[in-house]
């Protein structure tokens, strides 16, 4: 192990300055790509499975663990009565929370407790600065040592690296917390909506190509109101399956009928499309009032992009309302890092409500809506988050403002598209490599977003503390957030990263992956960008999975990023 | 090797022979029954037919029994018929006029301008401490974005917490006198995200019937069974509790989880819940309480630590404390204080914890400094604003027109119409006229708003003065005065 450890440079040395830690210098001024779909009109999104070998040990893992689950509890509840007292009635008080429902969190979560929910200090950039901690009971509660490790940042939804501590956003957000603090103290609609706000709605109308906007001081709760303003009993919402828990949270709350289609799967969409206007309302057979059909731009646990193209061709024919959460898109994705819309070239006016948070590429927090200025008009007396939560703090909305003002400058001054363009880069740069090397990797080409299938729980925390001994911080995601098979590895690249921090990564995930057998892609994916192996394997030719060295991908992968 | 093999083999062999004597059996057995009872096989074949049928039968399209089914043409010409309504209808007259009277501000400080220049002092805002002016706190809120920058990029799962989000919950729990808390980035959503984080389908909430817009969510996505009692009627709330329990005796189910959840002082009227009988009431009947401190938390008690503090009541007798940052502390987000597990269950299962990004970090720092001035001189800074709340309802007292519900301690004062016979949307234009001859004498007032269209309690409306520690003791009696005036005004020129 110890050998492995000294082949890898790591990326962030104590000598390093600061700013560097934060936001690293690019290598080379060719390192840049334009993210725009190439193929228009196409998809090239894949999903790939393993072999049997690998679906079956998984299930097998899932039913060894529920089983020791069990046996545990039956001997804990007989033999340590005092530490499951929390599950029995007592006093006649029922328990708070339900036995069953806390059978996953208490034998199957808790396993892999220790990688989530660190405690970071400093800025979450380039690279994070992780408290360090240790748990004397089984993952139940973890206390600080006091001490710290540095670790390349591949977590923090940083996509264009405004995470910053210094520089023109920082610098402009000082000077409006001098001026008046970070608060409002008030909702939007009684004492809370200040010069700024207007102007940082209208320049995100202008950004996102909308007439009128509305900001919210959180993503979560814009999602959470918005629906009870627009729909109500009598309509009908459209959800894709895999929608943000937010949004799922407010379409309940709205009071109307809900249906879900396959993921991003437009011909099952237009199945329930079909259906639903053709049968009506349940029971009473009424046509519904209007149908709006709720999806994401970039979906954060798949990496992959909506399939825009063919839903606004069904949006003609169907006249549905379509809703894009552009969470993660928004700023992220496209020639000007306008969203999917820009992306794919598709107009904003067939989009009727964009939706978007500022946390992810802009550094700051909240979400805001865009739409026309009926629908805007309408939400700021109908949405609750709108007329009654906190209204957005002016020193985040400075820094949106400045990091718009950054990525929309033509004349060159600031480095915003060149954010963009690393950003689309780093993307491409480091799912081809991880690609050649055999994993299995979801998501379009160009997505920021790069999961990486692990299936086995049992390795969820293996990969997560390989990564850590080499200082690499990495997310990893388990059932409930992703389907119980496809347990993942979630990388969210960002602008902050050069070339060689992409190298050391792909490095680090080589060894990992032969040390954990994660290098099972079928080869279906293709080993190149914008091409697949879709067609050869459905007409059964044999195709070799690709499982490249990692000094031939780390030889090609410049070129090829560049040119394909 | 070979040895193997060779054993393999017999097995092989034994195993064909076992099925050729079993289909062998079979076929006498059916050849049998055939001929001594016909009407057996007859009646097993139907039963395998049968069988056959039900595995391969089709399943059923839709579980709705209504479904229709139709012809894809038919469906082709209903989806050319079928015109939706506008995703919006348009603004009606008092959704217009709420439109119109959203005002525009330069900035926080309470000494302010309105969009056209105006100055005015700022009489709306919840910023009752004045902490959003401190520059000591604005000083440390800076030294954090140095260190952090702003954005947390992340939920609290993924990097997003840092080490002053801990000290903040930290803080906040200390400062109460509870184990934990734990710190959600936004006030509104924090309610309505606690609730169904341990209430589900089949649990029973005793909720307050004027409880604010958040609650009412909460409750509605927790889908448990639901009982209203009249606003801090204990009485009503005895009964209420009293029902429920023998109702429960005479079933003889399974224990459920019970909660009551109200509001320490009302968002919608400013009066103040009577704390130790509903914490008697409480254990008498053995509900949980949430409650909902967002008004009451900075805004009264001895030093602002809330009502709890206010009748002196252990912390603790209250199973969840759930209070804003976004007011008294002016910073951002919102809380919820209680026992570790209380707060340790929300790490994993409030939803707008675990899904939404946490906090920017500055907001946190300014939310530990306030409570540390809290800390230090909250009892001064408490007194300073209760005189201020005395001066101003001695000033309204007798007022003609105007009656307040509000607590005298309570630095959010509604002040309505005495005359309910009014209709409430002429209530709101003529409050609203109060507020804006009030402008011109420079000072900032709001009616208490909501959204008409989806909350449930319809209460008339109000105006909400928010008195803070910012404003001059004079300048808050002027104000009564000049509402008393105008109201006068306002009301006789209507009646004439």
């Amino acid at each position: 192990m110890s050998n492995e450890k000294e082949t890898l440079e790591a990326p962030a040395k104590a000598e390093e300055s600061l700013l560097e830690n934060e936001f690293a210098p690019i290598l080379d001024p060719s390192y840049k790509r334009v993210s725009r779909n190439p193929v228009p009109g196409k998809l090239f999104q894949v999903e790939d499975e393993p072999s049997y070998y690998y679906v079956v040990t998984t299930y097998f893992t899932y039913l060894t663990l529920i089983i020791i689950g069990h046996v545990r509890d039956f001997f804990g509840k007989r033999f340590h009565r005092d530490e499951y007292a929390y599950l029995r009635d007592d006093d006649g008080y029922a328990p708070l929370y339900d036995d069953f429902d806390n059978f996953y969190i208490r034998r199957l979560q808790r396993r892999i407790n220790d990688c989530f929910s660190f405690l970071i200090r400093g800025v979450p950039g380039r690279t994070l600065t992780i408290l360090d901690r240790y748990s004397e009971d089984n993952n139940q509660t973890f206390k600080l040592t006091g001490g710290t490790t540095v670790a390349l940042n591949v977590s923090s939804y940083n996509y264009l690296g405004f995470a910053q501590s210094h520089g023109p956003c920082a610098a402009a957000v000082e000077a409006c917390m001098k001026d008046a603090g970070v608060a409002t103290c008030s909702t939007n609609t009684v004492a809370g909506s200040f010069k700024i706000h207007r102007e940082v709605e209208e320049l995100v109308a202008t950004f996102v190509g909308k007439p009128e906007c509305a900001i919210y001081s959180q993503g979560f709760g814009t999602n959470a109101t918005i629906f009870s303003a627009l729909m109500g009993p009598g309509s009908l919402i459209i959800s894709d399956e895999l929608n943000h828990a937010s949004t799922r949270f407010g379409s309940r709350l709205s009071g109307a009928n809900i249906r879900v289609f396959k993921h991003n799967n437009a011909k099952d969409l237009e199945r329930v499309l079909r259906e639903a206007i053709a049968q009506g309302q349940p029971r009473t057979h009424r046509p519904y009032t209007k149908i709006l059909v709720v999806i994401e731009g970039l979906y954060s646990m798949e990496g992959n992009f909506a399939d825009l193209p063919s839903i606004v061709a069904l949006k003609k024919r169907y006249k549905f309302y379509l809703y894009i959460d552009e969470a993660h898109s928004i700023g992220a994705v496209g020639p000007n890092g306008r969203g999917v819309c820009d992306y794919f070239g598709v107009s904003t006016n067939d989009i009727d409500i964009l939706m978007g948070t500022f946390t992810k590429s802009f550094g700051a927090a909240g979400g805001y809506v865009a739409a026309s200025k009926e629908i805007i008009d309408k939400l700021r007396v109908t949405n609750a988050s709108y007329v009654l939560a906190e209204s957005m703090s002016p020193a985040v909305l400075t820094q949106i403002k400045t990091s718009l003002l950054e990525i929309m400058d033509t004349s060159g001054v600031s480095d915003g598209l060149e954010r963009i363009e690393r950003l689309a880069f780093n993307s491409r740069y480091f799912r081809l490599g991880l690609k050649r090397l055999g994993f299995i990797i979801f998501g379009n080409d160009d997505s920021p977003i790069v999961p990486l299938l692990i299936y086995n729980p049992g390795k969820i925390n293996a990969f997560a503390h390989e990564m850590q001994k080499r200082s690499v911080a990495v997310v990893v995601v388990g059932y409930p957030a992703c389907p119980l098979l496809t347990s993942r590895i979630r990388f969210c690249l960002s602008s902050a990263h050069n070339k060689a921090d992409l190298d050391y990564m792909l490095r680090a995930c080589d060894e990992v992956g032969d040390l954990l057998q994660l290098k099972f892609s079928s080869g279906v994916a293709g080993e190149d960008a914008g091409r697949t192996n879709i067609e050869k394997m459905t007409n059964h030719h044999h195709i070799k999975p690709p499982r490249w060295r990692i000094e031939d991908v780390l030889k090609h992968n410049v070129h090829d990023t560049l040119t394909q | 090797m070979s040895n193997t093999s060779a054993s393999l083999m017999e097995d092989v062999y034994a195993y064909f022979n076992q099925t050729v004597i079993f289909f062998g059996n079979v076929s006498t057995y059916c050849q049998s029954s055939y001929q001594n009872d016909p009407i057996r096989t007859f009646v097993e074949f139907l039963l395998l037919l049968f069988a056959a049928y039900y595995v391969l039968r089709k399943p059923r399209t839709s579980p709705d029994n209504n479904y229709i089914d139709l012809t894809e043409k038919e469906i082709d010409e209903l989806v050319d018929d079928w015109q939706p309504e506008p995703l919006v209808s348009p603004l009606t007259d008092q959704e217009q006029f709420e439109l119109e009277s959203i005002p525009i501000l330069d900035s926080v400080r309470l000494q302010t301008k309105l969009s056209d220049g105006r100055p005015v002092i700022n009489y709306a805002s919840y910023n009752f401490l004045n902490f959003a002016e401190d520059p000591a706190i604005n000083k440390s809120v800076v030294e954090a974005l140095r260190q952090c920058g702003l954005g947390a990029c992340g939920p609290p799962g993924f990097y997003g917490n840092q080490d002053k989000h801990l000290k903040l919950e930290q803080d906040i729990a200390r400062f109460i006198g509870v184990q934990g808390s734990i710190v959600y980035a936004q006030a509104f959503q924090t309610i309505s995200s606690v609730i169904p984080a341990f209430l589900k389908r089949g649990d029973l909430l005793v909720v307050d019937d004027n409880a604010n817009f958040a609650i009412q969510k909460g409750v509605q996505i927790s889908r448990s069974s639901i009982r209203f009692f009249k606003h801090n009627d204990m009485k009503d709330l005895e009964r209420v509790l009293n029902e429920i329990v023998t109702e429960a005796a005479a079933a003889r189910k399974p224990l459920t989880r019970r909660f009551i959840v109200t509001e320490g002082i009302s968002e919608k009227l400013g009066d103040m819940v009577d704390l130790p009988k509903l914490i008697m009431l409480k254990k008498k009947y053995k509900f949980r309480l949430i409650l909902d401190e967002t008004w009451s938390f900075g805004t009264c008690g001895r030093s602002g630590r809330g009502i709890t503090e206010h009748y002196g009541i252990d912390p603790n007798e209250v199973d969840m404390i759930i209070g804003s940052l976004s007011n008294s502390i002016a910073a951002g987000g919102g809380f919820c204080a209680g026992s570790l597990m209380v707060t340790n269950h929300q790490r994993l299962s409030g939803l707008a914890f675990i899904f939404s990004a946490s906090l920017p970090s500055s907001l946190a720092v300014a939310g530990y400094e306030a409570i540390a001035r809290l800390e230090e001189s909250g009892d001064k800074i408490m007194n300073a604003l209760r005189d201020r709340c005395a001066r101003f309802h001695a000033c309204m007292y007798k007022s003609k027109w105007l009656e307040s519900p509000s607590h005298i301690e309570s630095p959010s004062i509604h002040l309505r119409l005495r005359d309910q016979t009014i209709p409430h949307n002429e209530q709101h234009r003529i409050l609203q006229q109060i507020i804006e001859k009030c402008k011109d004498d420079g000072f900032l007032l709001s009616r208490s708003k909501t959204v008409e269209k989806l909350d449930k309690v319809k209460l008339p409306p109000s105006i909400r003065v928010c008195v803070s520690t910012g404003h001059a003791n004079e300048s808050v009696e002027s104000l009564a005065l000049a509402i008393k005036k105008h109201a006068d005004e306002v009301m006789s020129s209507n009646e004439s």
